[in-house]
């Protein structure tokens, strides 16, 4: 895996590389889009990444986005040998764990379906991470999922609203309702005044 | 407050305590907001601990009305939101009342109140007893321990009580009619408010609830509808043993609506085409959106918007930032007509005990708010409710034509028991009164014997039905009216003062009232042999007296329109109807002490009346007082009509009746009603007392 040896991560020490915000999306973090249903996830170097080719899920593992399940779980048994704790040499071992544990959770995701599918998603955003805390991470909330589903509908549904809200309603429409005509009479009268 | 700021410094040194209710302390505690998070003490997944004392309400103390929550950030509505809930929890643990309504709407009223401005806008609670929270925000914080006590708040939205209060509700279903009449009124009077009606999802299956949606969407007012989908529409929503699904289409409609996973997985596929195409994203989706909304979601949404109302949601109704941000933008909007919002909440969310149990804890007395365990008082009798259902079983285990019906009230008409027995035989048809009246008409065409169990005041509701489909057409369909007369902490929402009147002026009606729960027992008998003409029997709410029951709760059918002496006396007779009799009887008593014997004899029937047992009361005693629990127009109406007509009046007979007088008796508890009504039997002793010429006497009674 050359991308990743060398230059790409530099773990351990001071200044860890991956931050992770516990923030919201919504308050006031810059991000592409505003349809990121996630709660946390890291930018490298207090950089965004924007560009896919560092350190995505595909990346680490050595393997493509194209490639299928038999590929992710060979390339997992690989980088998983390769940076297991125990067979790593000692000088490496910390940033040796730190790997395995991201090979550990880039494997739990490609691996899965509906996840993999989420991840490409993010991935054709701009994002190459997002990191869980807690249990969100562990597996698959089908709660959470359709409470995100929730907000965009709704979101969609007031714009829809707003938009023939604001649409004049003509009086010379023959089918106009008691409301209407009342509203009508009543710009009217503000308009006189 | 000394006590909550000093629980307060003990855990945060440098937390100061707030000294006056000002605009500048809001800021400082704003500051603080993160100490001021911890007074509420939550355990690992973030639920909220109750305990038996007072719980730290630090922000909820500087909330006397709702515009002291104008100022207040996400964050601090949701800290609001959960001292809300322990502000309930405790409460109710002290006085008893409904529980799990209030909590499952906190962030509801939290939201409402945040962003609109009561009183000048109108929100419309539904079937109050969810108004608990909205209460507390609306200055009678101080006051909820009185709820539902004498003197003390209603526990219902009263208009009389609070400016706050838009409408008086305690039957479910009316709020959108009402909404919809002040939007009216607004628009005709050129003014701006907003009006919010807050309806649910059990609420919805009453026909009133589709009048109102078909004419506003008809007018076309502007309005908001609030529909609290909790997925409970019978009380409770659960059999004897466990939770059951929701009755009724509609809920199965409005679950479509909260998971339609093929639209989303359409939605989704949209918008990746559209990526790979180009073009704007946003519309495609919204295009698919309002095609598929049609296909796929179904009814639900679609039934709304035929009805010409725009349909939003659902929307977290436990997540105060979805609630604000759909609240403020529908607010915003110049004309949007009426609109739906559709808010999914959990009934009792916050309270794992009430999460938990098959009825919701639903309505409660005193509990432990830490275990939830109520504090029900050991009675040597059940309820006159327990021994109905008894005797009901009894009834249909010989007849298999007995059927019973109800109107979303299965525990509180007893009829849940029945249902455990006979569960093909029972029938619940949601808050649909007027339906369950003919829906019972449609059954005894056929030959079966259908009980209908509906309190006195629901009925009420019915009430055509029951001249029209079952009276008129002399159709035998059983009416079993329980909570008849005063039902004390309810108040006069659900007092069933008017029953006798409005049953025993119809024709082919045959109207009887059991004085004891072993009389409720014969007289469910009596019903169920009379298949010529309907019948109806009436019983208060509260537990037997203690009588032997017939064995194995069977009774055996009274003859159709004899009364009965229980006590031989002279010169004074004492009729009474119903429950009323064993208040006669103490009286009876209480005279006696002072040397004078009156008979006291129970009427059973109101209609037909036992002529001959009146009759003969009246040539044999000088004075006659008619008792019953009920309104003007009832039983000792018929008797004095009766009398009259009978030219028994004519002679040297003193006649009075006692009724309960001709005003609405506020809510309290049974005895102070019963006092205040002057139906306690001190008053019947007095009024004998002052009628035998002894008024002194009548004075000094205890």
């Amino acid at each position: 895996m050359t991308t990743v040896a060398g230059g790409g991560i530099r773990l351990g020490g001071g200044g860890s590389l991956l931050r992770f915000s516990g923030d919201h999306p919504r308050h006031g973090h810059r991000h592409r889009s505003n349809h990121v249903s996630f709660r946390t996830w890291a930018t490298v170097a207090g950089r965004e990444t924007t560009r896919p080719s560092s350190l995505s899920f595909y990346d680490l593992l050595g393997i493509t986005t194209r490639d299928g399940s038999e590929e992710v779980k060979k390339a997992y048994k690989r980088m998983a040998r390769k940076y297991h704790p125990d067979v790593s040499p000692p000088d490496c071992t910390e940033e040796h764990t730190k790997l395995f544990i991201e090979v550990q959770e880039a494997y739990e995701t490609l691996s899965d379906p509906s996840r993999r599918a989420e991840y490409d998603k993010q991935l054709a955003r701009g994002f190459t991470r997002f990191a869980f805390t807690g249990r969100a991470a562990r597996h698959y909330d089908p709660e959470m999922e359709s409470k995100a589903e929730w907000r965009n509908r709704w979101q969609d549904q007031i714009s829809e609203l707003q938009k023939r809200s604001a649409m004049k309603e003509n009086i010379c429409d023959e089918n106009l309702s008691w409301a209407a005509r009342m509203r009508l009479k009543r710009a009217a009268q503000a308009s006189i005044d | 407050m000394e006590t909550s700021s000093s629980l307060m410094s003990a855990t945060l040194p440098f937390f100061k305590a707030p000294s006056c209710k000002s605009r500048k302390r809001q800021v400082a505690m704003r500051a603080n907001a993160d100490e001021k998070k911890m007074a509420i003490r939550k355990d690992n997944d973030g639920k909220i601990i109750f305990s038996s004392e007072k719980p730290p309400t630090p922000l909820l103390d500087t909330i006397n009305y709702p515009v002291h929550m104008k100022n207040l950030s996400h964050q601090e509505l949701e800290q609001l939101a959960d001292e809300v809930r322990t502000e309930i929890v405790y409460t109710v643990s002290k006085t008893g009342g409904h529980l799990s309504s209030s909590l499952g709407v906190v962030e509801l009223s939290v939201a409402l109140h945040h962003v609109f401005n009561t009183p000048e806008d109108k929100i419309i609670w539904d079937v109050g007893h969810q108004a608990y929270p909205h209460k507390i925000l609306t200055g009678r914080r101080s006051k909820m321990h009185t709820i539902r006590q004498t003197s003390g708040l209603a526990g219902f939205p009263k208009r009389e009580e609070s400016i706050y209060d838009a409408f008086g509700v305690g039957h479910s279903s009316t709020s959108i009619s009402a909404g919809l009449g002040m939007a009216v009124a607004r628009d005709l009077l050129g003014k701006k408010n907003h009006v919010i009606a807050v309806i649910g999802d059990g609420a919805m299956t009453a026909g009133q609830a589709y009048e109102a949606m078909n004419n506003s969407g008809f007018l076309n007012t502007n309005m908001i509808i609030i529909l609290n989908d909790n997925k409970q529409v019978s009380l409770p929503t659960a059999t004897l043993d466990g939770p059951a699904t929701p009755v009724g289409a509609l809920s199965k409609a409005l679950t479509k609506l909260q998971s339609s996973t093929k639209l989303r997985k359409l939605r989704e596929a949209a918008k990746t085409l559209t990526k790979q195409i180009g073009g704007s994203t946003h519309e495609v989706a919204a295009k698919v959106d309002e095609y598929a909304r049609g296909m796929i979601s179904a009814s639900g949404a679609t039934l709304f918007e035929e009805l010409g109302l725009y349909y939003i949601g659902p929307v977290d109704g436990h997540n105060i930032d979805d609630l604000v941000t759909v609240l403020e933008k529908v607010k915003s909007m110049p004309a949007p007509g009426p609109v739906v919002i559709h808010v999914v909440t959990e009934k009792g969310k916050g309270y794992s005990p009430a999460e938990a149990a098959p009825d919701k804890m639903h309505g409660v007395v005193k509990f432990n708010p830490q275990t939830g365990k109520q504090f029900k008082a050991k009675s040597a009798t059940l309820s006159y409710t327990q021994y109905f259902a008894n005797a009901l079983i009894e009834e249909a285990e010989v007849d298999s034509k007995i059927v019973g019906i109800h109107a979303a009230m299965g525990g509180g008409t007893g009829l849940n028991y029945f249902q455990k027995k006979f569960p093909e035989r029972c029938f619940d048809v949601g808050i649909a009164e007027q339906h369950a009246v003919t829906f019972a008409a449609g059954l005894a065409t056929e030959g079966l014997k259908p009980f209908c169990a509906i309190y006195s005041s629901f009925l009420q509701r019915g009430y055509d039905q029951v001249v029209h489909d079952v009276d008129l057409q002399k159709l035998p369909v059983r009416f079993a009216l329980d909570r008849a007369g005063l039902v004390g902490a309810d108040g006069p929402t659900h007092c069933g003062a008017f029953d006798i009147t409005y049953m025993a002026c119809l024709p082919n009606m045959v109207v009887m009232a059991p004085s004891d729960e072993a009389e409720l027992m014969h007289m469910v008998a009596t019903a169920a042999a009379i298949d010529d003409r309907p019948s109806c029997f009436r019983f208060p709410r509260g537990n037997g007296v203690g009588v032997p029951l017939p064995p194995g709760n069977k009774g055996t059918p009274i003859e159709i329109g004899k009364g009965r002496i229980l006590l031989e006396g002279n010169r004074v007779a004492i009729l009474g109807y119903g429950s009323i009799v064993q208040t006669c009887m103490k009286a009876a008593t209480t005279l006696w002490n002072q040397g004078i014997y009156i008979t006291v004899a129970d009427a059973r029937f109101c209609k037909p009346l036992d002529r001959s047992l009146i009759t003969s009361l009246a040539k044999e005693h000088e004075i006659l007082l008619t008792v019953e629990e009920g309104s003007i127009g009832g039983f000792c109406s018929h008797v004095s009509h009766f009398l009259s007509l009978n030219g028994h009046l004519d002679g040297n007979l003193k006649l009075r009746s006692i009724v309960l007088p001709d005003r609405y008796i506020d809510h309290g508890s049974p005895v102070d009603q019963i006092e205040e009504a002057g139906l306690s039997s001190r008053h019947i002793a007095a009024t004998v007392l002052s009628l035998l010429g002894r008024p002194k006497e009548a004075l000094q009674l205890q």
